[in-house]
């Protein structure tokens, strides 16, 4: 997993609950896992689910709420700093349909190592868009939280909803996204 | 209590702030040094490129997707008998003319392999194999057109044809003088007996006009009718004449058995291996053969000296010294100062070698020709007198085939001697049949 989402999640954290909360949850990490973390870097992903795993208890959510609001918050920030991808686009669904053959591919230039998840879609009707997440991961409660994030960015609603999970079972991650006309 | 929380808190986060510009730096670094390193790869990555893009032997030229030459190498530009920044942004029809458009040819989207023609700065169409494919880098499109100038293919091919048709002729000519042999032989003998015949007559008609002149009475009533058969056959007349007709009758026999010999001697099949040969014989069969080439222009001065049996591939030999021999006769018939020439033909052995001289006394070659007159389809006889072959032909059989070497001497106004130098010796095996491989300057 690369650095900058493990600064995101920082920032989530300290956002959220305050610097303190963070350095509480940080130093009960396991010890390999307190590294300060720098976005170009690649940190192993058992590191973002140690931080994960203790905040979730520190705090008191669940695991999956704690990652899809990590991902609703991370999505407008990651715009920010990568403004290249989104600032043509005025509608999630049509930025969405470029995340795999566009955005991955930018980011696996730029991190010669990163792993993207596989994102795949169908796009059925003009304000519908199912799209499937794949990754060994398994991470899609933060895929979820992105794709609201990129409502929250646009400023447009939409309702997602997830109709299958590989967490329990199925070969990918589906989720059916709505945007009201 | 609380404030000492916070500045631990603070603490901590400053320290690990202070740890990631360190890593950060360090990583700028790093990225720093390989940015550098593999702009120094490409870089040079570049360099050897462009150079083996200006240095291969085949054309290249790139064309856009608008239709536009965008880059070509130094041979392109060779084949174009242009500059640089005459070609370059022009249009592709420049290069390929109307008929064929590559950045337009769906075809090209697969490697495309055809023969195509390409159009020079002087108008000349070169007949080139173009190799032309879609280099599509997804941010770049454009058509490469890789071209091999087959020139020089097309006129071997045309040199090949030429020389089987040679061969064909030499093979049809062996073969009909084998079959004029026969019915010459039994007419020779025919002729010769006739010969012989009326030389038997002669004394029996001699004899006959003795008594004609003095008969005896009992034959006087027929003598009248004996006068006018003897008028009417002009018996006298036939008695002077036929030895001359039946000795010319010989003589041409004889010149026609002698053409038939030389036919047969010239034609001899090429083989792969050397064989002993007489060099004086094919010479002289040579010179039969090719007396209607020179016996209007010119007489010949032949000083044959004593040889012995060379190894060579005489077929091609002969080839070589009726090329000399028909050379010598043209350069007589179109000096200047006009009148019947002399051709010498002369041999002898000079060391290690078997040295043939065929000179003319024609105008000479001129200085500024010398240096071409070995190359292929080099010549300066009017179209249809000369293929240009017959000196690089010589070269490659004496040379190539022979290990031998072959110049000459010219004196403006004087003529030239052309000598041909074969080995005694018999040095390698003998190379594969004769081509105009190459563009000699210097041959021996």
């Amino acid at each position: 997993m690369k650095g900058i989402i493990f600064n995101l999640l920082e920032d989530f954290i300290v956002e959220g609950w305050g610097a303190a909360k963070f350095e509480r949850i940080f130093e009960q990490c396991p010890v390999q896992a307190q590294v300060p973390y720098v976005g170009p870097g690649t940190y192993p992903d058992a590191h973002l689910l140690a931080i994960v795993d203790r905040a979730t208890a520190e705090l008191g959510i669940e695991t999956s709420v704690a990652l899809r609001g990590f991902g609703r918050f991370a999505f407008p920030r990651l715009a920010e700093r990568f403004s290249v991808f989104v600032r043509e686009f005025q509608h999630p669904k049509p930025f969405l349909k470029t995340v795999h053959g566009i955005i991955h591919l930018e980011v696996q230039k730029v991190y010669a190592n990163a792993e993207p998840p596989l994102i795949t879609f169908q796009d059925p009707a003009p304000d519908r868009l199912v799209m499937h997440y794949t990754s060994r991961r398994k991470l899609c409660a933060l895929f979820a939280g992105l794709v609201e994030g990129t409502g929250d960015y646009f400023k447009v609603p939409l309702t997602l909803a997830q109709t299958e999970c590989s967490l329990e079972g199925a070969e990918s991650c589906e989720f059916s996204l709505h945007f009201p006309l | 209590m609380i404030e000492e929380e916070e500045a631990r808190t603070v603490r901590r986060r400053l320290e690990r702030a202070e740890q990631r510009v360190a890593i950060l730096e360090a990583m700028l670094e790093e990225r720093t040094r390989e940015s550098y390193l593999a702009s120094a790869q490409l870089r040079a990555a570049s360099i050897s490129l462009t150079e083996l893009f200006r240095a291969v032997p085949g054309a290249i030229i790139v064309i856009g997707s608008d239709g536009l030459v965008e880059a070509v190498n130094d041979e392109t530009l060779r084949l174009l008998e242009c500059s640089e920044g005459e070609v370059i942004g022009s249009a592709q029809q420049k290069i390929f003319g109307e008929a064929w458009a590559p950045a337009q040819d769906a075809k090209v989207e697969k490697v495309l392999r055809a023969e195509r023609d390409i159009h020079t700065k002087s108008g000349r169409r070169v007949p080139v194999l173009l190799s032309a494919t879609v280099m599509d880098t997804g941010q770049y499109h454009s058509v490469v057109c890789v071209a091999v100038d087959l020139t020089e293919r097309k006129k071997l091919e045309a040199e090949l044809l030429h020389a089987h048709k040679l061969e064909s002729i030499g093979r049809l000519a062996a073969g009909i003088a084998h079959e004029i042999n026969t019915p010459i032989q039994f007419i020779s003998d025919s002729v010769r007996f006739a010969c012989d015949a009326i030389a038997d007559l002669a004394p029996v008609y001699a004899r006959y006009r003795e008594l004609r002149n003095s008969p005896p009475e009992e034959f006087a009533e027929h003598l009248a009718e004996l006068d006018v058969i003897e008028a009417q056959a002009d018996v006298a007349f036939l008695f002077e004449q036929l030895p001359g007709a039946l000795g010319r009758a010989m003589d041409g026999l004889h010149q026609v058995t002698n053409i038939v010999r030389a036919t047969k001697d010239f034609a001899y099949p090429t083989t792969r291996e050397r064989r002993p040969a007489n060099i004086n014989k094919a010479l002289q069969s040579t010179l039969t053969i090719g007396k209607r080439e020179y016996a209007a222009v010119a007489d010949v001065e032949l000083s044959l000296g004593e040889l012995p049996l060379v190894h060579c591939h005489i077929g091609e030999l002969n080839q070589v010294f009726l090329n000399l021999v028909i050379n010598a006769a043209h350069a007589i018939h179109d000096r200047r100062h006009g009148g019947r020439g002399c051709i010498s033909v002369s041999t002898q052995v000079v060391g290690t070698q078997v040295v043939i001289a065929i000179g003319d006394d024609g105008d000479g070659i001129p200085d500024s020709i010398r240096a071409s007159i070995f190359n292929p389809f080099f010549t300066t006889k009017e179209l249809g007198r000369g293929s240009g072959q017959g000196l690089a032909i010589a070269r490659s059989v004496v040379v190539e085939r022979h290990g031998g070497s072959i110049d000459f001497e010219t004196t403006p106004e004087k003529g030239t001697i052309f000598f041909v130098r074969i080995p005694l010796a018999y040095p390698r095996p003998s190379a594969a049949p004769v081509s105009l491989s190459t563009r000699p300057r210097t041959v021996s």
